[in-house]
């Protein structure tokens, strides 16, 4: 797959430039830094651009784990809130903090090279 | 006699205070007359504070593309006036924890004041807000009252705390109940006794009622959210609070989409890390 636009983290640092082939390890990246789509090149054809979801980005670990808690955590919260619904879903799918930094991985230390 | 804020205020000299370089450096960065290269001197006299600095400028918080191996570079990296909020936040975890009463937890407190300034850090970078160091030290300093509210009131204040995690009820709820004033306010005076700006010091009294803050409203809202982030992200290890109800008004004012907040979660949660091997040191190892 060919990168179609620039890919950039929320800051506006570029990770990957368009007109780059997307590896396995691009993907690593894209998911470190909580990218879920981005726009490539359609293979064989003059067709607009094509958004390709990346699969399964984020999920680092599954729903269940600390649902418990953090309903309790939540308990105050309208679950209905946009902000709130996103950082309940967010927080279910990755470890607490308290659990340490995830495993040394590109990006981890902030600085992307590709 | 009954605790009154003032009171309180008036034995917080008890907290400890800045040492004096972190006022030389403050006066430094503020008088045209001292070079970059001279203000990099002063911060040269403290190994330590340099090493942090020298870390701090190569950390995902500035995403350099090569190492930064001198004084010098790290001060152009991070600006002059972005120094002196390093320099307060590197400087107060040391001061004030050895005040801690014993029923605080040191790491864990240090842990969600981390977690909040980097979120705070974070939507002011995404509202492309100037100066966002001055954020993170908002949020690494929200609760300080907390500590005061221990060194002073002891038993009452560790009650309070437990009743909290028992049952529920939002902590600064029962401070106001119990003393007419909560951590949130007695915080934001605490900082502007010690001279900090009132873009500090207001938000710090009114992160628990952003709506109400006329001065700094942004300020204010973006340390309301930030709160609730860090806790949501669970940085402390056990018996942490309960994330306190989202004022739907500060969420309005900081005008961000929806659609970047697990990006934006996501870098806080990077972030965190490195902020934490900076600024807690050996204390990062065991998350």
């Amino acid at each position: 797959m060919t990168l179609a636009q620039d890919v950039r983290d929320l800051s506006g640092r570029l990770l990957l430039a368009a007109d780059s082939e997307i590896t396995d390890k691009h993907l690593r990246i894209f998911r470190t830094w909580g990218i879920s789509e981005a726009d490539v090149l359609p293979q064989q054809s003059d067709s607009p651009l094509v958004a390709v979801e990346l699969d399964n980005a984020g999920t680092e670990s599954n729903l269940a784990s600390g649902s418990d808690e953090l309903k309790e955590l939540f308990r105050h919260c309208d679950h209905n809130h946009p902000f709130i619904k996103e950082l309940l879903q967010f927080a279910q799918l990755h470890e607490p903090l308290a659990n340490g930094a995830p495993p040394k991985s590109a990006g981890n230390d902030g600085k992307v090279s590709l | 006699m009954s605790v009154t804020l003032e009171s309180l205020l008036a034995n917080s000299e008890r907290l400890g205070s800045f040492p004096a370089i972190v006022h030389r450096i403050n006066d430094a960065v503020e008088d045209p007359r001292f070079s970059l290269d001279e203000v990099g001197q002063i911060v040269q006299e403290d190994p330590v504070l340099s090493a942090r600095l020298l870390r701090i400028a190569n950390s995902s918080f500035y995403s350099q593309r090569f190492p930064i191996d001198t004084i010098a570079r790290a001060l152009a990296v991070i600006g002059t006036k972005q120094l002196k909020e390093l320099v307060t936040a590197t400087y107060v975890m040391n001061t004030f924890s050895a005040q801690f009463h014993n029923d605080l937890d040191t790491k864990s407190f240090w842990k969600h004041c981390i977690a909040c300034g980097v979120a705070c850090r974070a939507l002011a970078t995404a509202r492309r807000e100037a100066n966002v160091e001055r954020f993170y030290l908002m949020g690494l300093l929200h609760d300080l009252g907390k500590v005061l509210l221990f060194t002073e009131l002891g038993d009452q204040s560790a009650k309070m705390l437990k009743n909290h995690q028992q049952n529920g009820i939002p902590l600064y709820q029962m401070e106001r109940d119990q003393l007419g004033f909560d951590h949130a306010d007695l915080g934001g005076r605490l900082l502007e006794r010690w001279k900090l700006p009132m873009e500090i010091h207001q938000p710090v009294s009114y992160h628990h009622k952003p709506a109400e803050d006329a001065e700094c409203p942004l300020e204010s809202a973006i340390l309301h959210l930030a709160d609730i982030i860090s806790i949501g992200l669970r940085p402390g290890s056990g018996g942490q609070a309960l994330i306190p109800p989202l004022n739907n008004d500060a969420w309005q004012v900081l005008h961000l989409p929806t659609s970047i907040l697990p990006e934006l979660f996501n870098i806080i949660r990077l972030q965190y890390f490195d902020a934490v091997a900076i600024f807690l040191d050996d204390h990062a190892a065991d998350g």
